[in-house]
This record gives structure tokens, C-alpha cells and sequence, in this order.
């Protein structure tokens, strides 16, 4: 037998013990740390103080005034403006959410089913636009749908109009034009991904038992695409009824949206305790709305199947 | 397959098509008209010119707003794919109790408007005595670029195989070594690509570098001020121009080094 | 003869995964210069044990002393023992060079020390000519070269090998199983082989230790494994064996003891037993091989008569389910395809003489839980 060395009792020795013996899960929460303090301290801890801060007041001055009051919640309340704006927000949101879906779901269906070979460029070729500038994208859509943009002069010189239309730039629907293109991306994908897991099986199986082609559709693949569909929406509807720069740049003073409202607050208006109301307010609706949304639909499908 | 060559099919083709055109439209329509002799941006065009683009070159302030832009986006691009490295290995690697929450609240910044991540930034920035400026820029530029390092590196690092890292443990190197000639080394393409895409986003990125930039604007709000003028309007088109081109070469780089290999490591 | 040197020794070790028990209060000594197999169902804590003596996972108590030193503080990368991993875990983006010389990295070598070592370790697994070859370009069986070298190349004091002959094919296999005992013989080095292939288990080691949910059942040379198994859980487990039920009948003087087996009568074994164990019932077992079939009776210890009821072909052997007479029990029966015995072979419903001797009969006393 070989002569056993006792136990290392060296402090050094008790501290690589413990760290060695460390459940993988502690390790794994010290690596998670950095990141998770990044989203507490630069998102949750001044969402927070937004929150805090719509309790406060501002005197004409733009003076701070951090005693408790409910008096911006109440100017929300009475103004009928505020909640037409928040309104329309809404329903633009809503609208761009419809379209951006109606018009992406044949291209990700196209993709998943019909492209065999060449599936990775045309998702390459989808993602691609969805990386360039926000702000630029938007002011290319004004570029193209201005009084004198390109389509209307396009047109004119083509001598299809004699007058240029007035109804393309300045209101809701250029800017449900200008959002569906942005976010189409959005849509395009968690469709994509979901068809892409439907078991084709299931598609044989469903034609074998005598579902033409429409019916096979509507009973198995878009009920099974449907959590796609649903994330896409949720996706495109959240920041849309928040979204600034295409309000602010092809919008005009009809299509002023709640961000505009805010921005507002915050710069020209000096009042950023209402400001903050204004996106406290803005922000809850659209997570309950989100909300209601996704349990409805939910139901609605369990209810179906 | 049985529905080949049907007129669906060839419906869906045909509309597939159209839309993709609809998606690059205003992608083209900027270059276009960035060399157009024209201060008007319409139809008919006229003759082509340089003119906006060494407009360009002579302004100083552009210069200036590069410089910001530049320095901002490869700051926040190191900094959140280093962060992501060391989000993404672990959730990739354990499955850990409240896994879905961590990635929910990762993610939280992507689906909140990024007007109200700046302005709550900006409350806090006031408040405090950090300020507003490029760190401040950063501050949130990082937050909107982290959940993007987290997704892409963890893609990389789905299948990457525990063992090798056990294998050179056992091989006698420290666990600093192994991170630097293993896990490094094989998820590199992960990570120039999330550098990449990281460094885009931020230099793209507009309304958080409104509101906290102050006095320091990187491109895209200079660029903004700049739209008021209907003379500087053509020069704009050519900035856009270089911006949509630089953030076409760098995420084509990125989609290219992300998909050549995948990081499975082990036998094939 | 000196008693051998311990050099892996694990005393009272116990180790948790939530609920799930992978070791229970496991002891063993592993010698040096042994070719020592863990031989386990998956999931039996075999490949734990192993990690553990790497130093890739740790016990929740117990001790483990290598080359008697604790190892308690010790991490992997320094520990002198290196492994052969399951599938290999060579460095995909390294050359075999590179692989190879991977661990002689921080042991501080002139550049041209290394080079030599890490080729005479090439030659050694046949790799010469592979050097700059990445893993994708190689096969199986090279891999497995690979990282043999990788590990052997820093002279670890044991080699601990994870079911490294699993992923190949058959024949592979058998060639692999003798180079690595030459292999072990010539570098003299302690081997550590977990798997659950009982043949290479048999075949390879010096010993063997049987392994069933986190305990070892038994530790001995191939041959009292398989000849001599102390529990029904290892005769199941390694080769195919026949269960009876038996009754002690009597004990008697000079140490022997008469059992009544179903189907075969009174039986004698060579084990003292208590007065008071008379009537008591327990498992005896015999082994498919050690059971003779033939058409007349012969002059073995025991010869029942019973009936073939099924019969199937295995090229070196053939197997036979045989119902013994006036009993329920049905025997397998494995018989040499010899010569002679191919010229007359039995189909089902042949009558047959089934005969053994005393000593190929094995007792458990104790479970009769078979």
C-alpha cells in the first residue's frame, strides 16, 4: 500500500475546494451576471424611475417638482386629445400589424415549401434590407411618396396623372406604407420558421385522407403556423404603436402618434414628468392589449381544434 | 412533390418576386437619385454626378459625426459581443431553472419602442452625474446590440461540445487556457459576425443617439438635421447611400462567416 | 511475491445528481501496472467514476488518493492521469500534430524535446505521414489513434479510457482491443477501461469490476467474473446463463453440501453451510456451454433425459431450448458445431440425454429473487 498524504488543510486548499465542488449552475449564474446587471441597470432601473418620474410635476420654468401628484394622469384623463392620439396609435399599429402579416405569409409560405435549393439566399435576401438604417429606409419611402417624389413624378412624366396625388405622403396610411415595409422582416421570418417545422407527413397525411389543396390549407398548415403568426404579430404591434421616426417624418400633423406626443415632452414642451406619463400610459395599454390579444387568440384556436 | 408546377405555385413565385422587389425599393431609390444632377428628387432623371458625394468630403461636420459614429459603434460592438460571449455560453451549455425568463429579459430591450428606452435613459442620465455624450450613447446602444450578440452566439455555440473543453482540462490546460485555445478559437466566425451585425445596428442606429448624443451627433443624426434643408437633401441621399453600402458589405461578411462552418466539434 | 502497489484507490465515495444516486459508497483499489476494466449497464455510474478520477466531476464525500496523494483540491489540469474520451473529443480545428502536442504545452519543452516526443508518440499509434491532417480527414479508427497519443504522449501515471472502442465497427474493434493490451503491456502504464461490452472486459483486463446502479457488485479477474459470479446481477449480466430454483437438502460432514435443482435432482457443492440452512431455497445457475447434449445417456455427475424444442444456428455454435422431462424447466443449451456434431444435428422434438457436472452447477445463497 502506498503511503496516503493526509488531507491538504492550507487555506488555498479550502478555497479550490469549494470553488472545484461548485454546482455548475453558480458558475453559470457568475458568467450570466454582467449581462443581466447591463439590462437592470441601463432598462429596468430607469423604466422605473419613468414611472417614478410621471408622478412628479413640472412648473413653467421647467422647474422639477418631485412631490407626489397624480395631476399628469388626470390631464391624460380630461384632454380628449391625448386619448385620441393614443387611439390612433393604436389603430395604425393594428392596421400595420394586419398588412405587414397578409402580405408576408405567402412569401414565407413560398419559401418554407416552393424554394428548394436556393432557401438560404432568398432568407439572405429578406434579412438583408432589414439591416440598413432605419431612418434612411423611412426617408426613402418619403423620397418615394412625395408630392414630388418618385412616384408621383414618375407618373407625370409618364403622363398617367396630370396632377400629382395628394393622398400618398402626410398621413396614417403612408405611414402604415412606410412601417409594414420596415417591419416586414419580422413577419417574414417567425412565419417562415414555423411552416418550416411542420412535418410534411402531415401534409401527405391530411391530402390522403381527401383535403384538397385550399381545405388541407385552412385545417393543418395555418393552425400550425399559427404560434409564428402570433410571435410576428406581437413582434410588429409592440414597437409600431411606439415607433417616432416614421410618424415624425412622413406622418404629417394627421398622423401624429404617441411617440411624437412624447418626444414633445421631453424637448419643446420641457414637461417630462407628463412625458413620462404619456409613455407609462402608452406602454401598459399596448402590453394589455398584447396580452388580451394572444389569450384570445389562443382560445380561439383551442376552441377550434 | 405533388403540388409542383402548380398555378399556385407560380402564383406564390410571381408574388414572391414583387415583394422582394417592394423590400429593396427604397434601397434603390436612394443610390439612384444620389446621382442625379438635380437639387429635386424626381423623375425624369438628369445626368449623372459625383457633385453630392465631394460635397461630402469638404464638409467637416460629416467628418466629425463619422468620427463619433465610428468610435461609438466599435465600442458598443466589442463591449456587447463580449458581453454576449459570456451570456451565451451558459444558457447554450446548462440547462439552467428560469432559463426562459433570462432570455426574456435579455431580449425585453428589442420589443420596447426605442423612444422610451431613450427617454428613460435620459431621465436617469439627467439624474445622475454620467451625463449625455458618446458613453451615453453607448450605454443604450449596448442595450439594443446585446440581445442581438446573445441570439446570434448562441446559434454558434448550440452543439458546441462540452467534451472538448473536459478534453482540454484534462490535457493539463487551466480553464483560462481552454476558453483561449478551444472555446475561442471555435466560436471566432460567432464572433465577428456578432461583432459585425453589433457595429451595424449601432452606426444605423438613430433615435437613442438623439436623445443622449447632446452635443457629440453621430451620422444618422446629423444626417436628420440635414433633412430640413431642401439644398443639402441630395448630399443626404449620398450619405444614406454610403451608409446603406457600408452595412450591406458588413452584414453580408457576417451572414457569410456565420453559416460556413457550424461549431459542432465533435466527430461529424 | 510483494504485494502489488496502489495507485488509483477510492474509499467510501458517494456522489448525487439531484435524486439520482450515481455512486453509493464506492471502495476500490486499482493497482499499478493494471488493465483495469468497469464493466455496467449505461447508466450504472461507470463513466462518473471515471470523471470523478479525472477530476471532471467531484464526490459529494468520500476520498480519492492517486499515487497516494488526495486529490480532494486537485483540479483536471493537474491531476496525472489523462483520458481517452468516448468520442475521442479531438480539437476539430487543430492539425494531428497539434492535436497531439496539445497537452505538452505548459510542461515547459525545448521545441525540438517536443517535436521528438510528440513523433515518437505518432509512430507509436501508426500515424506517421497524418501530421498535418485536420479530424475531418480522418477515420474512426485514426481518431481514436489521435487521441490514445494526445493522452499518452504527457506519461500520465493512468490512462482512463470511455468506452474507446464504441464507435467502431466490429472487426476494428477486435484489432483494436489487442493493440491496446499490447499497447498497455509495453508502456506499462495503469489503464482504466470503462465500457459495457463484456467481452472486451474479459478479454483485456487483469480485473474487473461489475457495476450496477451506483454500487460495484463484484471485483475479480475475468475468469472468476465469469466463472465464479457471487450474485445473480453479475451471472445475468456477463454471458447468458440458466436460473434454477434449488432447495438445501442436507449438509453433510467433511464441508459438502447436497442441493435438490429443479429438473437435475440432488447436486453436491463444495461449501460448508450451517446445519439450520437445510430447506431453505435459493438460485443456482449454469451456463449454456457447460450443459452437454447427446443421444445416449452418459456417465456424467448428473444425465436427465428431455426434449429439444427449439433450435437455432450460430455458425461456431448452435443454441437448443430444451424442456427437461416431467418439470417445467426449459434449459438453453450451446453446442460446438464440432465436426462430429454437425454430421448429426438435432431439430425440435429430438429426445435428448442432458448431462453436467457437479461443478458446473454455482450457488447463490441469500436472493432467490430470480
Amino acid at each position: 500500500m502506498a503511503v496516503k498524504v493526509a488531507k491538504d488543510t492550507s487555506f488555498s486548499a479550502a478555497i479550490r475546494r469549494v470553488f472545484l465542488r461548485a454546482r455548475p449552475e453558480t458558475k453559470a449564474y457568475l458568467q450570466l451576471s454582467p449581462g443581466l446587471i447591463l439590462v437592470a441597470g441601463a432598462l429596468l432601473v430607469p423604466l422605473a424611475l419613468l414611472i417614478l418620474a410621471s408622478f412628479w410635476s413640472s412648473h413653467s420654468g421647467g422647474e422639477i417638482d418631485t412631490s407626489f401628484t397624480l395631476a399628469n394622469y388626470e390631464k391624460l384623463l380630461e384632454r380628449p386629445g391625448y386619448a385620441m392620439i393614443l387611439l390612433r396609435s393604436i389603430g395604425i399599429a393594428a392596421s400595420v400589424t394586419l398588412v405587414t402579416l397578409v402580405l408576408a405569409y405567402p412569401l414565407a409560405y413560398f419559401v418554407a415549401f416552393d424554394v428548394r435549393k436556393h432557401k438560404l439566399i432568398w432568407l439572405i435576401l429578406i434579412t438583408l434590407p432589414f439591416w440598413t438604417s432605419y431612418l434612411l429606409r423611412v426617408f426613402a419611402w418619403k423620397v418615394i411618396l412625395g408630392w414630388n417624389g418618385a412616384i408621383n413624378s414618375g407618373l407625370t412624366s409618364l403622363g398617367v396623372i396630370d396632377e400629382p396625388f395628394g393622398f400618398l405622403l402626410y398621413n396614417p396610411l403612408s405611414i402604415v406604407i412606410t412601417m409594414s415595409h420596415a417591419w416586414a422582416t419580422f413577419a417574414i421570418l417567425p412565419i417562415y420558421l414555423s411552416l418550416e417545422k411542420i412535418d410534411r407527413n402531415l401534409l401527405d397525411a391530411a391530402a390522403d385522407l381527401g383535403d384538397g389543396p385550399l381545405k388541407r390549407f385552412f385545417r393543418v398548415t395555418l393552425p400550425l403556423s399559427m404560434p409564428g403568426v402570433l410571435a410576428a404579430a406581437v413582434i410588429i404591434f409592440i414597437p409600431t404603436v411606439g415607433d417616432y421616426i416614421t410618424p415624425a417624418m412622413v406622418g404629417g400633423p394627421d398622423g401624429m402618434m404617441v411617440s411624437n406626443l412624447i418626444q414633445a415632452q421631453f424637448s419643446k414642451a420641457n414637461n417630462w414628468p407628463l412625458g413620462a406619463a404619456v409613455s407609462v400610459v402608452s406602454i401598459t395599454s399596448v402590453a394589455m392589449l398584447s396580452f388580451v390579444f394572444v389569450a384570445s387568440v389562443r382560445a380561439l384556436t383551442a376552441r377550434i381544434r | 412533390m405533388r403540388h409542383d408546377g402548380t398555378i399556385g405555385r407560380r402564383l406564390r413565385k410571381a408574388f414572391s418576386s414583387a415583394y422582394l422587389f417592394y423590400l429593396y425599393l427604397p434601397v434603390l431609390i436612394l443610390p439612384l437619385f444620389s446621382f442625379n444632377d438635380s437639387y429635386y428628387i424626381s423623375f425624369p432623371l438628369q445626368s449623372f454626378t459625383w457633385r453630392w458625394y465631394s460635397e461630402l468630403a469638404s464638409d467637416p461636420s460629416i467628418i466629425a459625426a463619422l468620427y463619433n459614429s465610428v468610435q461609438i459603434a466599435l465600442v458598443t460592438a466589442v463591449l456587447s459581443t463580449a458581453l454576449g460571449v459570456l451570456t451565451a455560453r451558459p444558457l447554450s451549455k446548462y440547462s439552467l431553472r428560469g432559463t426562459k425568463s433570462i432570455i426574456g429579459l435579455i431580449m425585453l430591450p428589442m420589443v420596447i419602442p426605442e423612444l422610451i428606452l431613450a427617454v428613460s435613459l435620459l431621465v436617469v442620465l439627467n439624474q445622475t452625474s454620467i451625463g449625455l455624450g458618446k458613453w451615453a450613447v453607448v450605454l443604450g446602444h449596448m442595450l439594443i446590440c446585446y440581445p442581438f450578440a446573445v441570439a446570434i452566439l448562441m446559434s454558434r455555440f448550440e452543439g458546441f461540445a462540452t467534451v472538448l473543453e473536459e478534453a482540454s482540462l484534462d490535457l493539463g490546460a487551466t480553464p483560462f487556457q481552454t476558453f483561449w485555445r478551444i472555446v475561442f478559437p471555435l466560436a471566432l466566425p460567432g464572433i465577428i459576425a456578432s461583432v459585425l451585425l453589433t457595429f451595424t445596428i449601432s452606426f444605423d442606429e438613430f433615435l437613442i443617439a438623439f436623445f443622449l448624443s447632446s452635443s457629440e451627433p453621430t451620422l444618422p443624426v446629423y444626417l436628420w438635421g440635414q433633412l430640413r434643408f431642401p439644398k443639402k437633401l441630395p448630399s443626404a441621399l449620398a450619405l444614406g447611400t454610403l451608409i446603406i453600402a457600408v452595412s450591406f458589405v458588413f452584414v453580408i461578411l457576417a451572414e457569410w462567416l456565420r453559416r460556413r462552418h457550424s461549431a459542432t466539434g465533435s466527430t461529424p | 511475491m510483494t504485494e502489488p502497489a496502489a495507485l488509483v484507490e477510492l474509499q467510501h465515495v458517494n456522489k448525487k445528481f439531484g435524486d439520482f444516486v450515481a455512486l453509493d459508497n464506492i471502495n476500490l483499489t486499482i493497482n499499478q501496472g493494471e488493465f483495469f476494466s468497469v464493466l455496467g449497464p449505461s447508466g450504472c455510474g461507470k463513466s462518473t467514476m471515471l470523471r470523478l478520477i479525472a477530476g471532471l466531476e467531484f464526490s459529494d464525500s468520500g476520498s480519492l488518493f492517486i499515487d497516494g496523494k488526495n486529490m480532494d483540491a486537485v483540479p483536471a489540469y493537474r491531476r496525472p492521469c489523462n483520458m481517452v474520451f468516448q468520442n475521442y473529443a479531438i480539437f476539430p480545428h487543430l492539425t494531428v500534430t497539434e492535436n497531439v502536442a496539445y497537452g505538452l504545452r505548459g510542461e515547459g519543452l525545448q521545441k525540438s524535446e517536443l517535436r521528438e516526443r510528440v513523433q515518437e508518440m505518432l509512430a507509436a499509434v501508426q500515424l506517421i505521414g497524418m501530421e498535418s491532417r485536420k479530424p475531418d480527414q480522418l477515420s474512426g479508427g485514426q481518431r481514436q489513434r489521435v487521441a490514445l497519443a494526445r493522452a499518452l504522449v504527457r506519461r500520465p501515471k493512468v490512462l482512463l479510457l470511455d468506452e474507446p472502442l464504441g464507435a467502431l465497427d466490429k472487426t476494428l474493434r477486435e484489432d483494436m482491443q489487442q493493440e491496446l493490451r499490447k499497447l498497455q503491456q509495453s508502456v506499462g502504464i495503469t489503464f482504466i477501461l470503462v465500457t459495457h461490452d463484456q467481452e472486451e472486459a474479459l478479454s483485456m483486463s487483469d480485473r474487473i469490476a461489475v457495476m450496477s446502479a451506483g454500487r460495484i457488485l463484484q471485483i475479480a479477474t475475468p475468469r472468476d467474473i465469469y466463472e465464479k459470479p457471487n450474485c445473480t446481477h453479475v451471472a445475468r449480466f456477463i454471458g447468458d446463463m440458466n436460473f434454477l430454483s434449488a432447495v438445501t437438502e442436507a449438509v453433510h460432514e467433511r464441508g459438502r453440501t447436497s442441493v435438490a435443482v429443479d429438473g437435475f435432482g440432488k447436486i453436491d457443492f463444495v461449501e460448508k453451510l450451517t446445519a439450520e440452512s437445510a430447506g431453505l431455497t435459493h438460485n443456482v445457475a449454469v451456463r449454456p456451454e457447460k450443459i452437454r447434449l447427446s443421444n445416449e445417456q452418459t456417465n456424467s455427475d448428473v444425465c436427465v433425459s428431455g426434449v429439444v424444442v427449439s433450435s437455432s444456428y450460430w455458425g461456431d455454435q448452435s443454441q437448443y431450448q430444451v424442456v427437461i422431462d416431467d418439470c417445467e424447466v426449459t434449459l438453453t443449451v450451446a453446442a460446438h458445431n464440432s465436426s462430429d456434431s454437425l454430421n448429426n444435428p438435432l431439430h425440435s422434438g429430438d429426445r435428448v440425454w442432458v448431462s453436467a457436472n457437479h461443478s458446473a452447477f454455482i450457488r447463490f445463497s441469500g436472493d432467490s429473487s430470480a
